[in-house]
């Protein structure tokens, strides 16, 4: 491994094993040999630049990238032992596995309930005592069970932007995922409904993994257990949060870090 | 200052042409109204609406075949156009490549720019015969006028549905993937739904254009002065009323027809407003 970390300080396998992963849009070359393990029920933040391939990386995680043309992957990312780029990887099941909070709170223009419905729906529940019951478990696992539940009939785009937020989230754990990849997912955020977002995260970390994309250093600070830093497609270092934020190894996280750049 | 009096003037120039057509709507509201509204209370507005007979020669006007034959046809044509307005415009907003895309559409806008004598030529010499020797009756039918006039409408729904559909953030499409939606699961469950005002506002629309739809009507439906009961049955439409008479009607005969144009002002309008009033919900 280029930069020598590894995630395994807690004795077991990686739920993510990231190996050699290249990643091109076009000539574009925006993923450069990305290695890195992912530890069960830990949040890992990724930061760097604006460009240096961090939303790249989370998106090839539940190959949202295939959606994108002209781009190709190469490499391998083992998803608990299993290559994710595999010729027979089911991408809905994938999808359902490992799920993904945009940047732009995007819940659906249907009601809240509907919202919560729409994966287990997709993926054939179709008993509506089972899907009552996941409206109420996937919100209260958000924390919005309490002030929503008497108005589940109203539409999810009315509400307040990081209700939506949280909506989203909740519409994820719904599916029951391992992993939850969030793009920058504060970034819309006012700083209040950023912090209540961290805390549901921390919260969100007995149950789930979570990968974050950051541009917000103290953000990565406060809520993550290991930090990434790209740079230019290249993950530059890699290692507990605490440590690369203290004492960072390359000379480039230093510079990032201490605002050099970026 | 010289310069302003003639920016002033331009533009003063350019909102009288602006209000022209204000004008004319006016205008000709008006004067449908003052030439048809005697007949409507004289026979009075539930006989006009309501009753059976429409007898020219004997001074008895009233509507209700028309009316019904009106709202048949637009029926069966909306039977007959939405199912496949709205496969093509979820088709080419949501699947087709840009090749395809670049064909198929200006191929379905073309529809729009044919003559409706030439539709209603088809129909008569095509659709007519068809329908006499397979299916019954004497072929001039609603069942014809429908699908002529389902054909003639696909365009306008399907292009503003595809507007509609294309109007929805790509941010539902990546929602619905990442949580690992099929395509079509995304566009059913999500994009759809979204669009649904817009969608059912083309409809509305769409209905206001087959029921105003005049030349193509006369030639295919037959013309009876019947309340059709059977897709078979020949009718009459409001509009072909106004189209067919007014060449000899005179005195109260023509004023009736002028009547039977203020019902017909009045649905389409209504639609219209219908429509606009979707649309504006949507946007909100």
């Amino acid at each position: 491994m280029t930069n020598g970390i590894t995630a395994y300080d807690k004795g077991e396998a990686p739920i993510l094993k990231i190996s050699g992963l290249d990643y091109y849009y076009g000539d574009f070359h925006a993923l450069k040999s990305v290695s890195m393990d992912i530890c069960r029920n830990s949040i890992v933040a990724l930061i760097g630049p604006s460009g240096c391939g961090k939303s790249t990386l989370l998106k090839a995680l539940d190959r949202m990238s295939d959606l994108i043309e002209g781009s190709r992957v190469s490499g391998e990312v083992l998803f608990n032992g299993e290559n994710i780029f595999g010729a027979g990887v089911d991408i809905t099941l994938l999808r359902k596995r490992i799920g993904m909070v945009f940047q732009h709170p995007n819940p659906f223009a249907l009601s809240i309930a509907d919202n919560i419905k729409f994966g287990p729906r997709v993926h054939g529940e179709k008993n509506r005592e089972t899907l009552d019951s996941l409206v109420e478990s996937s919100l209260r696992a958000v924390g919005l069970w309490d002030q929503l539940k008497d108005r589940l009939d109203k539409k999810a785009t009315e509400l307040q932007a990081d209700e939506q937020q949280r909506l989203c989230i909740a519409r994820l754990v719904a599916v029951e995922p391992e992993i939850l990849l969030m793009d920058e997912p504060c970034s819309t955020l006012d700083p209040i409904a950023t912090l209540s977002i961290e805390e549901l995260m921390r919260e969100l970390k007995k149950n789930y993994t979570i990968i974050t994309v950051t541009h917000n250093m103290q953000q990565a600070a406060r809520v993550s257990d290991y930090s990434g830093f790209m740079l230019m497609g290249e993950l530059v270092e890699y290692s507990k949060t605490a440590d690369i934020f203290s004492n960072p190894r390359d000379k480039r996280t230093d510079d990032y870090i201490s605002g050099h750049y970026g | 200052m010289k310069q302003a009096v003639r920016e002033a003037f331009i533009s003063k120039i350019l909102l009288l042409t602006a209000l022209s057509s204000i004008g004319a709507l006016t205008l000709i509201t008006v004067f449908i109204f003052a030439e048809g509204l005697p007949v409507i209370f004289k026979t009075g507005f539930f006989d006009f609406i309501f009753g059976m007979k429409w007898k020219p020669s004997r001074g008895i006007f009233s509507i209700f075949p028309m009316i019904a034959g009106s709202f048949a046809v637009m029926a069966g044509a909306m039977l007959v156009s939405v199912p496949f307005a709205l496969c093509c415009s979820i088709y080419l907003a949501e699947f087709a490549g840009r090749t395809t895309r670049a064909i198929v559409k200006p191929a379905i806008e073309l529809l729009a720019g044919i003559p409706s004598v030439v539709y209603g030529f088809i129909g008569v010499t095509v659709l007519v015969p068809f329908i006499k020797n397979n299916i019954g009756g004497n072929g001039f039918s609603v069942l014809g006028c429908s699908i002529v006039l389902g054909i003639m409408v696909l365009p306008t729904i399907t292009s503003i549905s595809y507007d509609a559909l294309r109007a929805v953030p790509d941010s539902y499409r990546e929602g619905a993937l990442a949580l690992g939606a099929t395509r079509w699961q995304a566009v059913k469950m999500a994009v759809v739904p979204a669009a649904g005002s817009g969608i059912i506002a083309a409809v509305i629309l769409g209905m206001g254009r087959a029921i105003g739809e005049t030349m193509a009507v006369i030639m295919i439906a037959g013309n009876s002065l019947i309340i059709p009961l059977s897709p078979l049955d020949p009718v009459r439409t409001l509009t072909s009323n106004i189209a067919l008479e007014m060449g000899y009607a005179s005195g109260m005969h023509r004023q009736a027809l002028f009547a039977t144009g203020v019902i017909l002002f009045v649905i389409i309008m209504a639609l219209n407003i219908l429509a606009t009033r979707v649309i504006k919900r949507a946007v909100r």
